[in-house]
């Protein structure tokens, strides 16, 4: 599907386009939409905040849905210009503070749930992402008809399940989840990456290799890719071509933890004693950083711990 | 061990923030809110501002389910309340009115787990909310977990540690696990924050009910000392004083009601205690005027009935207490707590009043009926009624009593006005949900439409071409199956419109149901106008099994359109239907040089060539069909048969499973999945398959033959028998020898 690709760390998944024009409308255009704006109208501030996005002004374009969502803080396209434009601005709290009355007062859509279980991926929180994309895949399954414009196709919810329930280590569910999802589209870099991961983890790891290597054959930096490809050179005692993979997954993702544990076990089996000791510091520090961000994100989410509605 | 929840104690705990605060326009009309959120919705929609309608019109929801909600519980329809508010809770970004009006119905369904749980999510979104902790604290009470409950309102204090209801309701809540010191530092703190006699009575009932009467005797004299016209705190001493001492202090307990009555003389329960208390004392007379006061009191009470009873027996008024006892018999009867003391009490007396007057039958009865209650019951004439009162305090035992649902939005309406309401608020959430169908349908997001029409439907079947739009906007979502439903309905009310006959016909047609379709179509007067619908008439009549009747549309329509390659499929495949593979063939391989991706021409000729043995062939035009459609499942389907046949069984599984991802119901591909499994060494998978398509298809019998192989090489031969027999019943009832 075309969307707007939005990189999670490890994870890229894709999040259905908002805001963008063809064309920038003329600059009296846009002063007559400002003034109808400052006018309390939601329309306008629609149109501004799309604007706003279209000249890379998050800030600006964050500003108008604000006033939008003061305005009209039921409407479904309000509400899902902020959330969408939170994810893209990965801001997750925001985008999960208006996604969830979005999935709750449109319990058919599976585009709702669907983010949700992205924003939830970007905050760190695993079994909620899973929960949510779940939902959203039951959603789709029961929709007969191809999706419309900016709703996720099965095999992307698919994938983005697979990720999930990967980070929470339910790999068989994983696997048949993202096995689901090649069914569907089977050159999916990131559907061939995560089964990889998946059947890594569940120790099958000629099958494991085999769709590393496709993911890395069509996009060869592919963080997940070599880590698998990284692990498995690994229980194969092939060290220096396992470090070489881990250094790949790390230069596209330099805050994972697991590929700084498996670089310094690399490392020290090569005897480069202080490249060991320094990856074992990164990954303790990635894991620090991971439940830091996790706390944070949880204080501003959970109101109950500080947090606030959008 | 925790103690019942007496009910005066609950009734104190303040009603919490439930139901629709009504606005002061509200008192005057309960829907204001909701028509506002209409009106502006509608102005907003004038001038274009589609958001803000959208928005407004999900407040309406909102006010009108919340609305219906509180129309509900004044009717006594507790789940139809529960309906409505879950309603409301799904039609806003707001949700705490309605969880909180959700939550309460369900304590009062007794769901307080639900409830709890409910309440401890709307927490998490409000945890500075004082009203909602409390009400969960409630629900944890009702739950069984006053411990939980506690903690509860211990970190509500923390966010509201100058708040005296919550601290009143903490202390209540420590009463009943017992922490009494606990309990009455925080009822001082509370005399503190509302330095008013009235609080002091409150603490004082608080403790009677908790039977802690010396704390409660100290806050009622307290009360009184405050202010000694001040209310109820006479009432409870005299309850006190029965309750404590039992008849001992009968004499106190009546001077108590006597000074109580001083204040408040038209006060029916002091009248009944009054009353009460002077009967036990014999002092029959004097008895009488409370009691005949009591008794005339609205909701009478058995009680009341009871003691007058009494003391016209005592009296010798046998006459008068027959019938002040029978009545009270009725009233216990058809009480819901009435306890085996009160019964046994009643019986007995009239019995007593029954043999004064010579009817000895009657009176052996109810001798019988006080004997069966009594045996249940230690009896102790000293203080019988200090047992009596404790009975009706700890009536509540078994189940906790539950704050009240408001209604007060409704302002106490009559019940006819209440169904007029109801009625008002129907139609005007009807329109809200058509509205916002309609904003879908000019966003061209018939789906979504869909949704709300089916509401509008769901909700008042009579609304205005309600059905129309549903059908009208499943057909254009593609939804086709689903739509013929409502444009069935519709039809039936506008049997003349043909443009809607057509809609429907195009609907069997695109779910496949042909024979309909074609039957629709049959008398369409523009059919032979419009070569679209001459051409649906045809597939329906073609697909339907009526080939030969679609011949002379097929030979107008090529002649007058002869460069329209779908017409050559549609002809093709009557041919093929027929029989006729080399005009078949002909026409096909027509559609294709006319357009060489044309839907349907390859996987046509891919089945004819099938059906001829010619695999490679149709392996090759099959492929074709999906290179071109991709999403074709039954090319799909067509083309793993091919490949089954053709022992190329890995791909014609993957292409199965593809199928079946798409439509789990497709029972030929389950079937033809199972049967390649099966021949693949996976007996136990294609035995899953094979049941799965069973289901889907009983009456076919090659279903069920293979599935009796998949059983006998799992080596469930009692299943395989029955399955083998079932295979033989089916081929037998198909030749047409069966029984």
């Amino acid at each position: 599907m075309k969307g707007r690709i939005l990189a999670l760390g490890l994870l890229v998944l894709a999040v259905p386009p908002w805001g963008e024009l063809a064309a920038a409308p003329p600059s009296a255009d846009t002063a007559q939409i400002e003034a109808a704006a400052r006018q309390g109208s939601v329309r306008a501030l629609l149109e501004l905040a799309r604007i706003r996005t279209n000249l890379r002004d998050g800030a600006g374009a964050v500003e108008a849905l604000r006033r939008a969502l003061e305005l009209a803080p039921n409407s479904e396209e309000v509400l899902s210009a902020y959330s969408r434009l939170s994810l893209t601005l990965r801001t997750p709290v925001p985008a999960i503070l208006s996604l969830e009355p979005l999935v709750r007062m449109h319990p058919t859509v599976p585009e709702y749930p669907y983010l949700l279980g992205v924003a939830w991926l970007q905050a760190g929180d695993m079994a909620a992402a899973g929960e949510m994309l779940g939902r959203a895949e039951r959603l789709r399954a029961a929709v007969a008809t191809a999706p419309g414009g900016g709703s996720p196709s099965r095999a992307t919810i698919l994938v983005a399940l697979g990720i999930a329930l990967n980070k929470q280590k339910r790999f068989a569910e994983a696997r048949q989840a993202l096995e689901k999802s090649l069914r569907l589209e089977p050159d999916n870099v990131e559907g061939l990456a995560a089964v990889a991961e998946a059947q890594e983890g569940l120790g099958e790891l000629a099958a494991a290799e085999r769709h590393a290597r496709r993911a890395l054959a069509r996009a060869d930096a592919h963080a997940t890719a070599n880590l698998v490809v990284g692990m498995i050179l690994m229980k194969q005692e092939r060290y220096a071509e396992a470090r070489a993979a881990l250094e790949k997954a790390i230069a596209a993702e330099p805050e994972s933890p697991k590929a700084h544990y498996q670089l310094s076990l690399a490392c020290a089996r090569l005897g480069d004693r202080e490249a060991s000791t320094r990856h074992v510091e990164l990954y303790r520090q990635a894991l620090r950083d991971v439940d830091e961000r996790l706390r944070a994100l949880r204080r501003q989410v959970d109101p109950a711990e500080g947090g606030s509605s959008p | 061990m925790t103690k019942s929840v007496p009910q005066a104690a609950l009734l104190a705990i303040p009603l919490l923030g439930i139901l629709a605060a009504p606005a002061p326009s509200a008192a005057v009309n309960p829907a204001a809110a909701m028509q506002r959120a209409i009106a502006e919705a509608e102005a907003s929609l004038q001038v274009d501002e589609v958001q803000i309608a959208d928005s407004r019109y999900r407040d309406a929801l909102l006010e009108g389910w919340l609305l219906m909600g509180a129309i509900e519980v004044a009717q006594g329809d507790l789940p139809a309340a529960r309906s409505a508010f879950e309603r409301a809770a799904a039609a806003a970004v707001e949700t705490r009115r309605a969880v909180t009006s959700l939550a309460l119905v369900e304590l009062h369904l007794g769901e307080a787990a639900a409830a709890a749980s409910r309440l401890r999510e709307l927490l998490a979104r409000l945890p500075q909310s004082v009203d909602v902790r409390q009400l969960l604290a409630q629900a944890l009470v009702a739950a069984g977990l006053p411990g939980e409950a506690i903690q509860e309102l211990e970190e509500a204090r923390l966010v509201a540690p100058e708040d005296p209801e919550l601290a009143f309701t903490l202390a209540t809540a420590y009463l009943r696990e017992d922490k009494v010191e606990a309990a009455a530092a925080l009822f001082a703190e509370v005399g503190v924050a509302r330095p008013i006699p009235e609080t002091w009575v409150l603490i004082g009932r608080t403790f009677r009910d908790f039977r802690h009467y010396e704390h409660a005797r100290a806050a009622l004299h307290g009360a009184l000392e405050m202010n000694p016209q001040v209310l109820r705190a006479h009432y409870y001493l005299g309850s006190l004083e029965l309750l404590a001492e039992g008849r001992a202090n009968l004499d106190e307990a009546i001077g108590h009601f006597d000074r109580e009555l001083a204040v408040a003389p038209d006060d029916s329960l002091t009248h009944l205690y009054r009353g009460m208390a002077l009967v036990e004392a014999r002092r029959f007379d004097e008895a009488q005027p409370s009691l005949r006061r009591a008794s005339a009191a609205e909701p009478p009470q058995a009680d009341a009935f009871l003691y007058l009873g009494r003391s016209h027996l005592a009296l010798g008024q046998t006459a008068e207490a027959m019938a002040a006892l029978r009545r009270a018999l009725e009233l216990a009867a058809a009480a819901a707590k009435a306890h085996d003391r009160q019964l046994e009490s009643i019986h007995y007396q009239l019995a007593v009043a029954l043999r004064d007057s010579g009817a000895r039958d009657d009176a052996a009865i109810h001798f019988a009926a006080a004997q069966s209650y009594s045996e249940r019951l230690t009896r102790s004439d000293r203080d019988r009624l200090a047992q009596y009162l404790g009975d009706e305090l700890e009536a509540p035992a078994a189940e906790v009593v539950l704050p009240p649902i408001d209604v007060s939005v409704l302002g106490g309406l009559a019940p006819p006005r209440l169904r007029e309401l109801r009625q008002e608020v129907t139609t005007a959430l009807a329109r809200v949900y058509h509205n916002l169908g309609v904003v879908q349908v000019q966003a061209r997001r018939f789906a979504r439409a869909a949704d709300f029409f089916a509401q509008t439907a769901e909700i008042a079947p009579g609304f205005p071409q309600v059905y129309y739009s549903l059908g009208v906007a499943r057909f254009n979502a593609g939804q086709h199956a689903a739509a013929v439903e409502p444009l069935t309905r519709a039809l039936a009310g506008t049997p003349g419109d043909a443009d809607l006959r057509r809609m429907l016909a195009l609907a069997h047609l695109n779910a496949e149901v042909y024979a309909e379709a074609a039957e629709l179509l049959a008398d369409d007067p523009e059919r032979a106008a419009n070569p679209s619908l001459q051409y649906a008439y045809g597939m329906a009549l073609v697909r339907s099994g009526r080939a030969a009747a679609a011949q002379p549309i097929f030979d107008e329509l090529v002649a007058r359109h002869g460069q329209w390659p779908e017409l050559h499929v549609l002809l093709g495949q009557a041919h093929a239907q027929q029989g006729d593979y080399p005009a078949a063939i002909s026409a096909l391989e027509q559609a294709l040089r006319l357009a060489p991706g044309v839907a349907e021409a390859s996987s046509t000729l891919g089945g004819i060539y099938m059906r001829q043995g010619k695999l490679a062939q149709a392996e090759e035009a099959l492929r074709a069909e999906i290179a071109s459609h991709p999403d074709d499942l039954r090319a799909r389907y067509h083309l793993a048969t091919v490949l089954d046949l053709n022992r190329q069984p890995k791909e014609a599984t993957d292409l199965l499973r593809g199928v079946l991802e798409a439509r789990p119901e497709h029972a030929d591909a389950r079937y033809l999945l199972g049967k390649i499994l099966l021949a693949g060494g996976s007996p136990e998978e294609a035995a899953e398959q094979l049941e799965a398509a069973a289901q889907m298809a009983p009456e076919d019998p090659n279903i069920h033959y293979q599935l009796g192989q998949a059983y006998q090489r799992l080596g469930r031969a009692e299943l395989a028998q029955r399955q083998f027999e079932t295979f033989r019943e089916l081929k037998d009832k198909a030749r047409g020898s069966g029984p």
